[in-house]
């Protein structure tokens, strides 16, 4: 039986705070594909999907309305890739430096359609990210994000509007 | 059905929610209309294409790795708060029983706070907001900003270090957006304008809407050949240019960012109303750290914008630094125009004729092994045995450009080793700090930290700064 965020919130909330593993299964996906996007590196965004689950399950008695974990939770990934770009692009001080930032380690695959889903606006990404990456329907998108069913479709219709154009300049850029 | 209604009902065709009668009607105007036809096209390939991808992570699987890792930190944080000091079992065990144990543990220890507070002095909330909204609709007109700054930093360092006790360093930049959307900025650091500073040293990012250039002064840069948002290789401060978003990204991250408090309030300056959001950040770096208060990101801090009354523009912003017992002034906007025209050679760069242009790769050596298995410490008394002897060639197999440069060759030529200590970390840098004393020919003694790091393709430490 499919339960939704809401039931194992409370559940984790009331002495079952092992449930949490069931909302780690559900978004683990989403988090790192989109972290993937934003950072450009899969095993980065690993790191850094696992750190924001992390960090939610602390602040899961600060989040003030239960029905939004979802969204709230990909705030906290902006935030953890943040610090990342900060992580990586950060020298030392010194009196001197002439250092320059480095690359990634690299990875063959160039991660387009996620780097493309992390620039759409967050009421597509959220989306788009939740049908693909964890294989939602439109039904429960629209139960999960307590927003009509007509509203997902049409946001999805824009999303693929955008996204078809930063695939496009993906494309183009590369060429 | 016309072109527009079919077009606006081909993602619930896709998704098998019309009515069969609907459904009838889009098939049929499907079948006769060659541009709504091709639309369908694009939509299912781009379906296709998205399906396919996320195929790649069905296997993503963390879960014991997460739970492991609260586990690990709320034994952290009860043995912070000192109620538990014996192993980890003990994290386990708690892990199932009440959450609200340990939720307060967390609370006590982290002392964290979410707060997104309207203040007002005379009107109501509802009109602050309002305030609010009219100086993010004020910035959607402005086409190009140009700033002047100060920060207490040094001249030739990079651009997001700062130090409690270091001079202000004056900073310019500037930001356009183009007719066609496209958007140029340029970010200097101008120490080098001072007369006391003998040689030219400082920094430039351009952005012009196509590369990224870096320019470090006198004779460095290196180029990326995409348009870099603000804020990636140059300091966090470099995103006040973006004042579209400056409001709405302060306060959205505030909701999501438990270490965050925002509040807005309204002033009355010469009796005018004045809108003035405050953040105040809390670092999450240690208070111990070695990056703590060397960065901005790296401390506690208030941010303070002020918004002009008539036109809702940003008018100042200051950032202070929260040390232990005072407060810092550590940057300051000191001047803002909007939709002043700026020239097109704002946003292109004059490099000497000796520059020098790096790679960002690090390339693997001939004996490139014997470097991979180096420990930080070995690579730190390795470099500084080589410079003593003045073997550059070795030297430069540390250099993550494999290049020693003139002022290393004349300052760290012949020196002597006094001491190398044990390397440390920092929770804001990947890399690693080692501690080193050395004795410069002229005779002075050097006592600062070497950073290194090995995160790149070549799997071997080289020198990030700390020289």
């Amino acid at each position: 039986m499919i339960r939704n965020d809401l039931y194992y919130l409370d559940r984790c909330l009331d002495g079952h705070p092992d449930e949490y593993r069931f909302l780690v299964e559900r978004y683990q996906s989403v988090l790192t594909a989109y972290l993937t996007g934003k950072l450009g590196n899969r095993s980065l965004a690993e790191e850094a999907a696992q750190e924001t689950f992390v960090r939610a399950y602390f602040g899961l008695p600060r989040l003030k309305n239960r029905k939004s974990f979802y969204s709230w939770l990909l705030g906290i990934a902006n935030r953890v890739a943040q610090e990342e770009f900060r992580a990586a692009k950060r020298f030392s001080s010194g009196d001197r430096i002439d250092q320059q930032p480095l690359e990634q380690p690299v990875e063959e695959e160039t991660w387009e359609v996620e780097r493309a889903i992390a620039e759409l606006p967050e009421s597509y990404r959220e989306i788009v990210l939740l049908k693909y990456y964890a294989d939602q329907s439109c039904s429960q998108i629209a139960e999960e994000l307590d927003i009509p069913i007509g509203t997902v479709t049409k946001r999805l219709s824009r999303a693929y509007c955008q996204l078809r154009q930063l695939l496009r300049r993906e494309s183009e850029v590369q060429k | 059905m016309n072109c527009t209604e079919c077009q606006e009902r081909l993602v619930d065709y896709l998704e098998g929610l019309l009515t069969e009668p609907r459904e009838q009607m889009v098939k049929a105007h499907l079948r006769s209309c060659d541009s709504c036809r091709a639309e369908w096209e694009q939509l299912q390939e781009l379906h296709l294409q998205l399906a396919s991808s996320s195929d790649r992570w069905r296997k993503t699987d963390f879960q014991q790795d997460v739970s492991n890792r609260i586990i690990r930190e709320q034994h952290q944080q009860l043995k912070r708060v000192g109620r538990v000091n014996r192993p980890l079992e003990i994290g386990r065990k708690i892990m199932h029983s009440k959450i609200t144990k340990y939720v307060t543990a967390a609370a006590t220890t982290a002392a964290v706070i979410l707060m997104l507070a309207f203040f007002h002095t005379t009107t109501p909330v509802a009109s602050a907001a309002e305030v609010l909204q009219k100086a993010i609709d004020a910035v959607a007109d402005v086409k190009t900003v140009h700033m002047k700054a100060r920060m207490r930093t040094r001249p030739g360092d990079n651009f997001g270090l700062i130090g409690l006790e270091y001079d202000f360093v004056p900073l310019e930049m500037w930001k356009k957006t183009e007719p066609d959307g496209t958007i140029k900025w340029r970010i200097e650091k101008t120490g080098w304008k001072k007369k006391e500073l003998k040689e030219k040293i400082g920094r430039i990012t351009v952005m012009d809407g196509e590369n990224t250039t870096f320019f470090s002064r006198p004779n460095i840069g290196f180029q990326i050949k995409k348009p870099l948002p603000l804020g990636r290789y140059d300091g966090d401060w470099s995103r006040i240019l973006n004042v579209g978003d400056l409001l709405e990204n302060e306060i959205q991250t505030a909701k999501n960012n438990p270490d965050r408090k925002a509040c807005v309030e309204r002033e009355m300056i010469d009796g005018k109303d004045t809108l003035v959001l405050t953040v105040e950040v809390m670092s999450k770096v240690p208070e111990d750290d070695y990056l703590r208060n060397k960065y901005i990101t790296d401390s506690n801090h208030r941010k303070v914008y002020r918004f002009n009354p008539e036109t809702k523009l940003l008018e100042s912003f200051q950032v202070y630094v929260q040390a232990k017992e005072k407060e810092v002034l550590v940057f300051e906007v000191t001047e803002i125009e909007y939709n002043q025209p700026i020239p097109d050679k704002t946003f292109t760069i004059d490099f000497p004729e000796d520059m020098i242009w790096q790679s960002l790769k690090v390339q693997r050596l001939p004996d490139n092994e014997k470097y991979e298995k180096m420990t930080p410490k070995e690579v730190a008394t390795a470099f500084f045995q080589a410079c003593a002897d003045e073997d550059w060639e070795e030297a430069a197999k540390f250099d993550s450009h494999n290049r020693v440069s003139n002022y290393i060759r004349n300052d760290c030529g012949r020196l002597e080793i006094i001491s190398i200590g044990e390397p440390f970390k920092s929770k804001g840098y990947r890399g690693v700090y080692i501690p080193y004393e050395v004795k410069l020919k002229d005779g002075t003694v050097k006592k600062h930290n070497l950073a290194v790091r090995n995160d790149n393709r070549a799997n071997r430490y080289v020198l990030d700064g700390g020289l």
